[in-house]
């Protein structure tokens, strides 16, 4: 038996609900296949979802989702062996609406979501593997899952399935990952009272920090550490280039306990218990990487479209993802109520991407991936920036000398290009 | 802390198909990266070259990439890693 519906999304993460919900509540007949035993089951962030996006979907999200801590403080650190330089951008209109970004968790953040699209009148249904698409004359007219029913039709498919997206593959619109187009993430959830964060991230009650850092723990790897707060736990991890793993021989786990092994990091998780440990791959290829987002009777979405963007500060994926799913939502409702659902019908897609948030973001920082991929950013800023501010608060031995001095020795043997370049390519692609 | 007690903390609901295979002919030519990309540590070196079991895997996709020898699906509906707080 085959069951028919207008629009058929692969995947109910925050691309694929977002589909959903836009086409649901255009009156839309949806059905959304999920492949976790639950909504949130397979998905993971480090995270914050910044609102801008969210706030569009669902104005009064702040009311009813399951938000963690609405992030006051974003941290930058630079670290070398026990050295830190923290750099606090602080910021305490993001306590009041409309926000910035909230730190989430994924089940209870992605499960709240597909409520809110069941409730538009969305269908989702989970323990569902799609392993392969129906393609009529070139055009995509379903999807082949692991159901009972076997067969789904659809006018349009919405893949939504996320950065190992098989089926975008088959259905011709993106090739293999490149190794150094891809980070892998590894995060552990340790357990703390409230209060005990609030004191070590010096927080006011229920305030929220992010902090992304670079250093020496990286062992010349491209990635970064992250930590932020939750309500009750601390997320904290590494992205890392696997292929650099492999070259170093060194495991993401061994990366992540180098950075909790940093004294900065190490007070704030101290005494916690762990309660979760995971990982997940990021696409970071960036602007160049983007396969194609559209063809005959389907749509690609959020990581599965590799819509991340890296800008050294902040991974952004969730908010893409929303943003790329409310686009792909909108083509769809829009091509089937012309009754064209073909590559022509549905290329409005890539228009309307073409001016969202998500697109534009990829744009800006499409320089990023490359920069992100020099070691010396990684190792030797970090260590350059702590040697030069050590020189400001010690006193050695011998006569004490102008900063100035101190500086142009620290920056001798540096090569002076080097610098300057990396300097311009950083402005330029941040 | 050691990585096998995190991996305890992981939630699985194990599929009794492994939904990755690996062709161990092209290991000969490798220089033996999935020891160190795959962060549920599912690779291991033997005697007879690398093993490999699927039943902790994070289904994260980095040997999907990497690894040339890799057949790699999804587990059955609701089975496979099953995150409780993500």
């Amino acid at each position: 038996m085959t069951e028919t519906c207008d629009v058929l999304v692969v995947g109910a993460g925050p691309a694929g609900t977002a589909a959903a919900l836009t086409a649901a509540r255009a009156g839309l007949n949806v059905v959304v296949l999920e492949r976790g035993e639950y909504v949130g089951a397979k998905n993971l962030t480090g995270g914050m979802v910044l609102t801008r996006v969210l706030a569009d979907l669902i104005p009064d999200y702040a009311d009813r989702a399951p938000l963690e801590r609405p992030v006051e403080h974003q941290r930058v650190m630079l670290t070398d062996g026990p050295r830190a330089l923290t750099l606090d951008i602080g910021n305490a209109t993001f306590l009041d609406p409309p926000h910035n970004g909230f730190t989430v968790l994924r089940r209870a953040f992605d499960a709240w979501l597909a409520d809110e699209a069941r409730a538009a009148g969305a269908v989702i249904v989970t323990g569902a593997v799609v392993d392969d698409l129906i393609l009529e004359r070139g055009q995509v007219v379903g999807v082949r899952a692991r159901l009972p029913e076997g067969e789904l039709r659809a006018s349009v498919v919405v893949l939504a399935d996320g950065v190992n997206s098989l089926l975008a593959q088959r259905a011709g619109l993106r090739r293999e990952h490149r190794p150094h187009d891809v980070s892998l993430g590894v995060k552990e959830l340790w357990r703390l009272p409230a209060a005990v964060i609030d004191q070590r991230c010096g927080l006011r009650r229920g305030a929220g920090a992010a902090y992304a850092v670079i250093g020496d723990f990286l062992q010349g790897i491209p990635g970064g550490g992250f930590l932020y707060t939750n309500k009750d736990s601390l997320s904290v991890g590494v992205v890392v280039s696997p292929l650099d793993l492999a070259r170093r021989q060194v495991t993401a786990d061994q990366v992540l306990e180098g950075f909790k092994r940093i004294p900065e990091i190490a007070r704030l998780t101290e005494g916690g218990q762990l309660v979760e440990y995971g990982a997940h791959l990021v696409p970071e290829g960036g602007y160049a990487a983007l396969p194609q987002l559209s063809g005959g009777g389907v749509l690609v979405a959020g990581d599965a479209a590799g819509l991340v963007v890296n800008t050294g500060l902040l991974l952004m994926g969730m908010n893409l993802a929303l943003d790329s799913g409310r686009c792909a939502g909108q083509a769809a409702v829009a091509a089937i109520r012309r009754h064209d659902s073909s590559a022509a019908g549905l290329a409005d897609y890539e228009r309307r991407l073409g001016q969202s948030v998500a697109l534009t973001a990829m744009r800006a920082h499409r320089r990023a991936p490359a920069l992100l991929r020099r070691e010396r950013l990684f190792v030797t800023y970090p260590r350059l920036v702590n040697d030069l501010l050590a020189d400001l608060v010690t006193v050695g031995a011998g006569p004490k000398q102008p900063f100035w001095r101190l500086a142009r020795r620290r920056l001798r043997g540096k090569d002076a290009l080097d610098l300057a370049q990396d300097a311009f390519r950083g402005a330029r692609s941040l | 802390m050691d990585r096998v007690d995190k991996l305890l903390q992981v939630r699985h609901v194990v599929d009794l198909n492994p939904h990755i295979q690996i062709d161990t002919a092209c290991c000969a030519a490798c220089d033996d990266r999935c020891l160190w990309f795959c962060p549920a540590g599912c690779f291991e070196a033997g005697p007879e070259g690398i093993a490999f079991q699927y039943e902790g895997c994070l289904e994260c996709g980095s040997c999907r990439v990497l690894c040339p020898g890799v057949s790699w699906d999804y587990p059955a509906g609701g089975r496979g890693v099953t995150f409780r707080f993500g």
